[in-house]
C-alpha cells in the first residue's frame, strides 16, 4: 500500500486554507449559541465515536473508531484481519461492503501489517462488486473507486477488478460523482427524502469529505453534506423524516424513530435522542438477527460524519430545531430513470410540507414516481421524547405490478415481481403499507390535503387502505362522516369519499375501502389552536364540502384556513378559483430554504444569518443581514 | 433474452458461413447467474461465463457476478470475446481469463452485445438507454440511437453479410440500420415489443424474432417486412428464439410460462413441448451445430436442459438453480 501522509486533521486544516475567503472570512453567526452548539455537537462526537470504539463486536466501524481514537489497536487490526479474510474466502456485499472497508482502510492505513494490507489491496482485484443500479448504489461504488484509487494511484489496469487503470477508475468515479452533484442540484435528488437511504448517502459523501486529497473535491463533498443536511432539515419534527419519501421501509413507518436516518438527526441537530437512548427503552426496537446488526447500521454514518471533521452549520441545526413558527415548504425532486414504459426519463416531483412545532403533514402529488417503497403522503405527530412505534398516518392504494418495476428495472416485467419479492417480501402484499399507485392523485394546501383514487378495473388490487396508529389517542368516527382523530398535540379530520370498513390489527387500526373510486379529504390543526377537541370537530363539520365519486373523484372543500380547493381526479387542482401552476416549483422553496431549478446553488436563510452553496462556484458564503 | 439468442443466431450463422471454422469444435458457453434468488449485496456462487465441459459439469470463467445478459465473439480470433453486462460491456482477449470494462459510467444495463463478423472492430450494443457504437474493438464508444423511437433495446445483430445492415429490438418494436447504426428506421408492426432477433443461417433473408404478448414474428425479405407466425405460439410472450444451422425450417421459441414451441416448417406450425421440464420459463435457446437436432435450452433458475428428439424428451444438462441468460457456440480456434 502506498502511504499517502494525510490525516483529517491535515485535511482540515487545508480546507481552512481553501475556504479562507468562503466561510471563515464572511461575518459570524452567533457566536455565543454557535459555541453552545459546537460544545453539544462534539459531545455526540465523542460520545458516538467512544461507543464503537468499547463496542466489542468485529465490524469495519468498530475497527475504524480504534484506530481513530489510537486505541486498543491490536484489536482493531485483528478486526480487520479477520473480516479480509472473510472477504477473500467468500466475497459479499458489493457496494455495500465498499464504503465500511474504505472507511476503515483510510482510518488505520499507518497501522496495517504487510500482510494484511496487501490482503486489503488484493481484494480490489479479486473481488468484483456489482456497481448496482440505483441512485444511491452507484454514488456507494463511485466514491469508494475515487478513493481507492487515489490510495493507489499509478496502478496497471491488470491490478483492478474491472480491467480499467488507476488513472482509468479515478476520472471515471469523478466525472460521475460531478455528473450527480449536477443533476442533484439543478433537478433535485432521485431517491429523495429518504428515512431509509438517507444513510448511504451521507456515508459515502463522508468518506469523500474526510480522505479525499483534492482541495476542489472536498470543497464539493463538504457543500454536499450542507445540502442534504439542510434537505433532511426543513422536514425534520424531533428527528424524523417526517412527510413524503422516495423509500421508506415499512419497519420504519412502524418504528419511526428507528429510522436510519434519526441517528443523523441526534449527532448534527441533537433534537432526538440517541439510538442508544432509543434502545435502551427496551420493547419494540428492531431485532437484532445478525452480526451486521441494526444498532450499528443505524449509527454507521453518523460514526462516519463524526470522524470526518465534517462540522455541521449551525444554521441548519437551527432550520431543523426550530419549530416556534408554521411554515410551508415546497421541493422539487425527480423520479429516478424511467427507462421504458414513459417518455419522461425523470419525471418531476412535487414535493410540499406544512410543518409545525405540533404536527407536520407532507405529500407528493401521487402517481408511480418511486418504485416499491414510495410514500406518498403522511401526517406525523409531535411528541415530547421519542419513542417506539408508529405517530403517523398515511393512505395506501395497494398497486403492484410488473410495468411499474419495468420503468425502472430493465429485467422483465412479467418476472421482475416475484424477483422483487425475494428482497422487498412487502411489495405484493395486498395489505402492505408502502408503495405508489398510478390511481393515486394528491393535492396538498397547507394542513389541508385531497387524496384521490380512480383504480382501474381489474387491477391487481382495488382496495385503498389508510393506517391510523393505536398511538392516537382519539379515534372517533362522526355521524358527519368525519373521522377525526388527535395524536399527540394534533387534532385531525378525515373525511372518506366512499364507505369503508375499520380492521383492528396489532399496532393499527386498517380503514379499509374496496371501492374503485375513491378518495379523502384531511385537515390537520393544532390543539392549541381550538379550545377543546370538540371544538375543533365543530369547525371542520362547518367547513364547506361537496364531494363526488362519479365519473371521477371530485372534492370541493373550503380549509380551515379559509383556502377553497377544486380537485378533480386527472384534472389540474384549482386553488381560491385559480389552477396551480406547478411550472413555477422551486427546487426549494420555504421561510429557510430557497434554490431555483437548474441553478446550482441554495440560500439557506435563518433569522438574520444566511449561508449560500454555489456549486458552480464552489463557494459557501456566510454573511448576516 | 432476445440478445442471448441474436448472439446464438450469429454464431451458428459464421460456424456455417466459414468452412475452415465449420471444421474445428465448437464450445457451449452460457451466461449464469447462479442463483434464484439475487439481490445486489447477497453473496452467491460464481456467475458471469461458463463454458459446458461434459454431461453435467461447467468450468466459470473470469470474474462473478457480471448480471451476464449476452455473449459475442470474433469469429477469426476467438479469444476475443465480448460481454453485455448489467455494469457496461467486458471484453476478454485472452479467451475469457481476464476481462475489462470497456464502459465508462455513462453506460450500463446493456442488455445485449454483437460483434460485425466482417469487420470485427465494429462491436454494438443495445442497452436500456438505446444503442452504443464502437469501431475500435470498445476503446471509445458512441451513442448510435438516432431514429429510435424508444430507446429501451434488447436485442440486436450485424447480418451476417454486410456489417452496415444491422437490426435491433426492444419496447419499440424492430428497427433496422442500413448505415452502420447512422441511423435506425422502424420496420415491422407498431406496438408489438421485441425481445429477441435471430437470422437465419442458410437463408439470410429469413430472420425471425420473438414478441412480447404476439409469439413470433417472422421476415424474408432480410427484415424488411414482417408477419406474424402462426399456430399456438400466437400471442405469447417469447423471451427467446433459435434456428437450426443444420435445417433452416426448424426453429424454436420460448419464454414467459410457454415450455418449448418448436417448429419443423418454418414457423408455419408450432408444438409445445413441457414435460420432462422443471419450468415453462426460459431466457436462451441454441441449437447444436455439431449434433443435428440438437437443441439447448436455458431456463429461468432451473439450469440448462437438451432435447435430441424434438422436445419429446430433455436431459439435465447441468447448473442448477441457475438463471441463464445466453447460450452460445464458439468455435474453438484457440
Amino acid at each position: 500500500m502506498k502511504k499517502i501522509v494525510f490525516t483529517i486533521n491535515t485535511t482540515i486544516l487545508l480546507m481552512a486554507v481553501v475556504c479562507i475567503n468562503a466561510a471563515f472570512a464572511q461575518s459570524a453567526p452567533d457566536h455565543q449559541s454557535n459555541y453552545a452548539y459546537q460544545r453539544e455537537y462534539h459531545g455526540r462526537v465523542d460520545s458516538i465515536i467512544s461507543s464503537y470504539s468499547d463496542n466489542p463486536a468485529w465490524g469495519y466501524f468498530e475497527a475504524a473508531a480504534r484506530f481513530y481514537k489510537g486505541t486498543d489497536i491490536d484489536r482493531a487490526i485483528a478486526i480487520m484481519d479477520s473480516l479480509t479474510h472473510k472477504q477473500e474466502v467468500d466475497p459479499s456485499g458489493d457496494m455495500f461492503w465498499m464504503w465500511p472497508v474504505i472507511f476503515a482502510t483510510f482510518t488505520g492505513q499507518h497501522y496495517y501489517p504487510a500482510k494484511l494490507e496487501h490482503r486489503m489491496r488484493a481484494l480490489w482485484k479479486n473481488y468484483h462488486p456489482y456497481r448496482g443500479d440505483t441512485e444511491n448504489h452507484w454514488l456507494q461504488y463511485y466514491t469508494s473507486m475515487y478513493l481507492i484509487t487515489q490510495m493507489y494511484p499509478d496502478q496497471p489496469a491488470s491490478s483492478w477488478f474491472n480491467g480499467r487503470s488507476s488513472e482509468e477508475n479515478h476520472k471515471e468515479a469523478e466525472d460521475y460523482i460531478n455528473s450527480w452533484i449536477e443533476l442533484t442540484t439543478k433537478k433535485g435528488q432521485g431517491e429523495f427524502d429518504s428515512p431509509t437511504y438517507y444513510l448511504v448517502y451521507v456515508a459515502p459523501l463522508c468518506n469523500l469529505y474526510a480522505f479525499t486529497t483534492d482541495p476542489v473535491m472536498k470543497q464539493k463533498s463538504k457543500m454536499l453534506l450542507d445540502y442534504f443536511l439542510a434537505d433532511f432539515a426543513i422536514d425534520n419534527l424531533n428527528g424524523i423524516y417526517a412527510g413524503a419519501h422516495s423509500r421508506i421501509y415499512p419497519r420504519f413507518i412502524a418504528d419511526q424513530w428507528n429510522s436510519n436516518s434519526t441517528g443523523i438527526a441526534w449527532l448534527a441537530f441533537g433534537n432526538t435522542s440517541s439510538p442508544r437512548q432509543i434502545e435502551q427503552k427496551g420493547a419494540g426496537y428492531i431485532k437484532v438477527t445478525s452480526e451486521h446488526d441494526t444498532h450499528r447500521l443505524y449509527n454507521d454514518a453518523a460514526l462516519m460524519m463524526a470522524m470526518s471533521g465534517y462540522h455541521p452549520p449551525q444554521i441548519i441545526r437551527d432550520i431543523a430545531v426550530d419549530r416556534s413558527k408554521p411554515y410551508v415548504s415546497y421541493e422539487l425532486k425527480r423520479t429516478r430513470h424511467r427507462i421504458r414504459f414513459s417518455r419522461i426519463m425523470d419525471k418531476p416531483v412535487y414535493k410540499y410540507i406544512y410543518m409545525s412545532q405540533d404536527y407536520a403533514i407532507g405529500s407528493i402529488q401521487g402517481g408511480l414516481l418511486q418504485p416499491i417503497q414510495q410514500e406518498t403522503w403522511e401526517i406525523n405527530w409531535s411528541l415530547p421524547h421519542p419513542q417506539h412505534g408508529n405517530y403517523s398516518i398515511h393512505t395506501i392504494q395497494q398497486h403492484s405490478s410488473g410495468m411499474e418495476l419495468g420503468m425502472y428495472f430493465p429485467e422483465e416485467p412479467k418476472l421482475l415481481t416475484a424477483s422483487v419479492v425475494k428482497s422487498k417480501g412487502n411489495y405484493d402484499n395486498p395489505k402492505k403499507w408502502i408503495g405508489g399507485s398510478p390511481y393515486e392523485q394528491v393535492y396538498q394546501q397547507k394542513d389541508a390535503l385531497i387524496a384521490l383514487y380512480n383504480v382501474k378495473k381489474g387491477a391487481r388490487y382495488s382496495t385503498v387502505d389508510t393506517q391510523f396508529p393505536k398511538t392516537l389517542s382519539k379515534r372517533e368516527v362522526d355521524k358527519s362522516r368525519w373521522i377525526f382523530a388527535q395524536g399527540g398535540n394534533a387534532y385531525i379530520a378525515f373525511y372518506p369519499l366512499a364507505k369503508y370498513k375499520w380492521m383492528e390489527e396489532e399496532t393499527d387500526y386498517r380503514l379499509r375501502s374496496t371501492q374503485l373510486k375513491n378518495g379523502a379529504v384531511v385537515q390537520v390543526a393544532s390543539a392549541s389552536d381550538y379550545s377543546s377537541f370538540e371544538a375543533f370537530k365543530d369547525a371542520v363539520k362547518a367547513l364547506p364540502l361537496k364531494t363526488s365519486t362519479r365519473p371521477v373523484p371530485r372534492v370541493d372543500f373550503t380549509s380551515l384556513r379559509g383556502d377553497h380547493i377544486v380537485f378533480e381526479y386527472d384534472k389540474t387542482p384549482e386553488l381560491n378559483g385559480k389552477p396551480v401552476d406547478y411550472s413555477k416549483w422551486k427546487l426549494f422553496e420555504s421561510p429557510y430554504l430557497y434554490a431555483e431549478p437548474n441553478s446550482e446553488k441554495m440560500l439557506m436563510k435563518y433569522g438574520n444569518h444566511r449561508r449560500l452553496l454555489d456549486f458552480k462556484k464552489l463557494e459557501i458564503k456566510d454573511w448576516t443581514e | 433474452m432476445s440478445g442471448v439468442v441474436m448472439t446464438m443466431a450469429a454464431t451458428a450463422i459464421l460456424l456455417v458461413a466459414n468452412p475452415s471454422q465449420a471444421q474445428k469444435k465448437a464450445r457451449l458457453y452460457a451466461a449464469v447467474l447462479q442463483t434464484n434468488n439475487f439481490v445486489v449485496g447477497r453473496s452467491t456462487f460464481p456467475s458471469g461465463l461458463f463454458s459446458f465441459d461434459q454431461d453435467t459439469t461447467w468450468t466459470h470463467y473470469g470474474w462473478s457476478k457480471n448480471r451476464l445478459n449476452g455473449i459475442s465473439y470474433e469469429p477469426a480470433n476467438t479469444d476475443y470475446m465480448f460481454m453485455a453486462c448489467g455494469n457496461g460491456a467486458f471484453r476478454t482477449t485472452d479467451g475469457g481469463k481476464t476481462w475489462r470494462r470497456t464502459t465508462g459510467w455513462s453506460i450500463t444495463e446493456v442488455e445485449d452485445v454483437s460483434v460485425d463478423p466482417v469487420r470485427p472492430n465494429d462491436v454494438y450494443i443495445a442497452t436500456a438507454y438505446g444503442v452504443w457504437k464502437t469501431i475500435d474493438r470498445g476503446v471509445a464508444w458512441d451513442s448510435a440511437s438516432v431514429g429510435l423511437d424508444s430507446t429501451f433495446v434488447q436485442t440486436i445483430q450485424v447480418d451476417q453479410r454486410n456489417g452496415s445492415y444491422i437490426l435491433t429490438g426492444g419496447e419499440g418494436g424492430i428497427y433496422r440500420s442500413t448505415n452502420g447504426a447512422k441511423s435506425w428506421e422502424h420496420v415491422g408492426p407498431a406496438g408489438v415489443p421485441v425481445r429477441d432477433i435471430q437470422q437465419n443461417t442458410v437463408h439470410p433473408d429469413l430472420w425471425i424474432a420473438g414478441t412480447k404478448g404476439h409469439g413470433v414474428l417472422i421476415s424474408n425479405d432480410g427484415g424488411k417486412s414482417w408477419h406474424f407466425a402462426r399456430g399456438g405460439v400466437k400471442s405469447k410472450t417469447i423471451y427467446a428464439v433459435a434456428t437450426d444451422p443444420n435445417n433452416p425450417d426448424h426453429m424454436a421459441a420460448a419464454g414467459y410460462e410457454t415450455g418449448v414451441y418448436i417448429s419443423r416448417n418454418a414457423g408455419k406450425s408450432w408444438s409445445r413441448y413441457t414435460k420432462g421440464l422443471p419450468t415453462r420459463n426460459f431466457h436462451a435457446l441454441i441449437f447444436d451445430p455439431e449434433v443435428k437436432g440438437k437443441l439447448w435450452a436455458g431456463t429461468y433458475n432451473y439450469g440448462v436442459y437438451a432435447t435430441t428428439n424434438d422436445g419429446k424428451s430433455w436431459t439435465y444438462k447441468g447448473l442448477a438453480m441457475s438463471q441463464v441468460w445466453d447460450l452460445v457456440f464458439v468455435s474453438e480456434s484457440r
